[in-house]
């Protein structure tokens, strides 16, 4: 496989892990993982992007065994995870830990928060009753929470409230990894921005390695140290947080950042980017093609790409592991896809998009205002508008 | 003429022994062909001004003063039958949740066919033909097909679509979207919003956006009305509303999102307020970071003033409020650099 294998900075080491969902009274199944292959080191932070139904949970869970991975391989901290019985696996849970995307259902709303805070305590630790309340009022002041919260239910307080209280929860058994499952996506921007810095801040002082598994690209380009992006069960493009927003190389990846919306009225999205997008539907997880997955929807596609799987391959432009920037597309990686051939293919496209655009927009609306001159250049200048 | 006028609106609650004002004196302008942003926290009253358009309200919610002049015609006080030409037909709205709008027992095709006879009184076929060439619209692949399925077996994405496809199919003069993207996924979300654009610069009606996300704001929107505790706080054309905002509250919504402001010096504090119990003053002044005695926000109601052409803003220290946040960022960022 393309990422070597572990050395002694990496706490997570994950080799080719598969996971297929049975389709009850047939012999088909849904393929929601397959051959990922990636580590992380302590203290770092994983983002894992993708579109919805492209794996990217299951990725979170099976990383836990919170489900069973079909197969493959999972190093955690030096122990073999697919070997543990569920005894063992129980005294290894205790250093990786979960926060779910919505924290008023991963509550339970008939206790206190201070026992839910606690509970993991009680189960990991052999604190007494005294010693347990006394950390669950530690870990709250760690996550800006009043101590007196402990005493209420979650019923009444806010998301953003809640949300520290599942971290808190998380954390109290000083876990190495902690799983975030889209965390902020049903908060407010401003409790977003809280979250984030509560767990930036939590990292730094514990060493937490995060796997953060979210569609919002902004924020994974704000938080992560490196990017994996999953296009229907399979990672197509890893690398540093840094390179694959300045410089995404794989098909896929360029098309969901070029969807990415800007809050800054200087840089609307374009017909440039449109032009970016990808078309066709995506195939179906049951059913996936035998070559690149991506092949029907492709604006580079060869003939090669519908007759082999692809594989990960290292570009082989870091020289340190936690730089390289691994991509699933023989044509990048091979060096056939050339910057020429991307800039054809694009003013090609850009051409046909901006005739869509005229055959559609009636002779009265041609002089609208605003959008139409901020959209006619090829890239993102800034002081596209009039 | 604008294409929608709402006046001096209010939207009033009543619970136990008092009332809970939700909309309050609300002015809103929707000229033809213009895409309005209706942003603002949640519980700031956005949902519940956008239904007023439509004359509804929730639960025991009424509209007790104000007027929504809609092309020409006063809407506020017509009758039911009056009311149904109205809506759907010349007024549409694509809501936040797609598969609780879509009747879940009905296949799509028939649900796009039957409103759309009721509004145009077509036959069966001509209908027909008319949801195949909406869903096509829409970006729908093999929309034959999609037409004999039912809602539950489309993808979130597709059932926003078709909501939306059901909206426009009667080429309404006003679009009214609420968060209509909200539970999509970017690359989808790009293309609905874009589905949307299209369709409605192709018919030369007004948009009216409701969302909290500020990307769709700046890369869809002509002019943006901000709401907080159901009043209008800052009505601008988009780039003034990013690039000279004048309210707190846009300005801290701003910082969240990592836009020119230091989040951590110009956030608002605490929860939002409760429009059951407002405060006197400024209804902001309690969490607002740049409130102050001199300036009167804790003893007098800001009014809607305009602070540059067609750019008002509903804060006592609208004039300075940019420079302080700015300045408030900046000190942040130094003492980071020398720390």
């Amino acid at each position: 496989m393309a990422e070597p294998r572990a050395n002694g900075d990496d706490l997570l080491v994950v080799d080719n892990l598969v996971k297929h969902f049975p389709i009850p009274g047939s012999e088909s199944y849904v393929q929601a993982c397959e051959g990922l292959t990636f580590s992380l080191a302590r203290g770092d932070t994983l983002g894992i992007v993708g579109e919805s139904g492209s794996g990217k949970t299951t990725l979170g869970r099976c990383v836990l065994r919170l489900i069973e991975p079909t197969s493959g391989e999972i190093v955690f901290d030096g122990q073999d995870l697919m070997r543990l019985s569920s005894k063992e696996l129980r005294r290894v849970r205790r250093d990786m830990q979960m926060v779910y995307q919505e924290p008023f259902d991963s509550l339970n709303p008939m206790l206190s928060i201070g026992s839910q805070v606690g509970e993991p305590l009680l189960i990991h630790t052999g604190l007494s009753r005294r010693e347990r309340r006394k950390r669950v009022e530690e870990i709250l002041t760690l996550v800006g929470l009043p101590i007196g919260i402990a005493d209420a239910v979650p019923e009444g307080l806010s998301p953003g409230t809640l949300q520290r209280c599942s971290i808190a929860r998380a954390i109290a058994t000083e876990p190495k990894l902690i799983v975030l499952d889209e965390p902020t996506s049903a908060l407010t921007p401003e409790a977003e921005a809280d979250i984030i810095r509560l767990l930036n801040e939590l990292q730094e002082r514990l060493g937490l390695a995060y796997i953060f598994i979210s569609h919002d690209l902004s924020l994974v380009r704000e938080f992560c140290d490196r990017v994996a992006v999953m296009y229907l069960s399979q990672m197509v493009e890893v690398g540093t947080q840094e390179e694959l927003f300045a410089r995404p190389r794989h098909p896929y990846s360029r098309a969901l950042l070029a969807s990415v919306l800007v809050a800054d009225p200087d840089s609307r999205r374009g017909l440039a980017d449109r032009a970016e997008r990808l078309v066709g539907e995506i195939p179906s997880p049951i059913d996936l093609p035998s070559g690149c997955y991506l092949a029907s929807r492709c604006p580079y596609v060869r003939e090669r790409c519908g007759g082999e799987p692809q594989e990960l391959v290292s570009l082989g432009d870091g020289n340190e592991k936690r730089e390289q920037r691994l991509i699933r597309c023989w044509r990048v990686t091979e060096a056939d896809l050339t910057d020429e051939e991307i800039e054809e293919s694009r003013r090609r496209r850009l051409v046909e998009a901006e005739a869509d655009e005229a055959a559609e927009r009636p002779e009265s609306n041609v002089a609208r205002p605003a959008r139409s001159s901020g959209t006619e250049q090829p890239n993102h200048q800034p002081g596209g508008r009039p | 003429m604008a294409l929608l006028a709402i006046e001096n609106l209010f939207v009033e609650y009543p619970e136990l022994g008092r009332v809970n004002c939700a909309v309050r004196d609300a002015s809103l302008e929707i000229e033809p062909g213009e895409i309005i942003g209706l942003v603002g926290e949640s519980g700031s009253g956005k949902s519940t001004l956008a239904l007023a358009i439509l004359g509804i309200t929730r639960g025991v919610g009424r509209i007790s003063s104000g007027s929504v002049v809609f092309d020409g015609q006063e809407l506020l006080g017509l009758s039911d039958d009056e009311w149904r030409r109205v809506r759907g037909s010349k007024i549409g709205i694509v809501t936040q949740n797609p598969r609780g709008a879509l009747n879940p027992i009905e296949r799509i095709g028939p649900q796009i066919q039957n409103y759309y006879r009721h509004h145009r009184g077509v036959t069966e076929k001509e209908a027909r033909a008319k949801a195949l060439e909406q869903l096509e619209l829409v970006g729908i692949n093999d929309p034959e097909r999609r037409l004999e399925a039912f809602p539950h077996e489309l993808s979130g994405g597709m059932a926003q679509r078709v909501l939306i496809a059901l909206a426009l199919s009667c080429s309404p003069q006003l679009l009214i979207a609420d968060e209509p993207t909200s539970g999509l996924d970017v690359t989808i979300q790009a293309q609905v919003l874009d589905d949307i654009r299209r369709s409605v610069e192709a018919v030369g009606s007004g948009l009216l956006v409701i969302t909290q996300d500020l990307g769709i704001v700046a890369s869809y929107c002509d002019r943006v009305y901000l709401m907080h505790a159901g009043e209008i706080a800052e009505v601008a054309p988009v780039h003034s509303f990013f690039k000279h905002s004048a309210f707190p509250g846009t300005i801290a919504l701003l910082a969240a999102q990592g836009q020119r402001f230091d989040h951590e010096r110009v956030r608002l504090s605490g929860l939002p307020v409760d429009t059951r119990a407002l405060p006197d003053g400024c209804s902001l002044h309690r969490r607002c970071p740049f409130a102050s005695d001199e300036a009167g926000c804790y003893t007098v109601v800001p009014a809607l003033e305009a602070v540059a052409d067609d750019h008002l803003v509903r804060c006592h220290r609208a004039g300075e409020i940019e420079g302080l946040a700015l300045a408030a960022s900046s000190q942040s960022q130094s003492g980071a650099a020398s720390g």
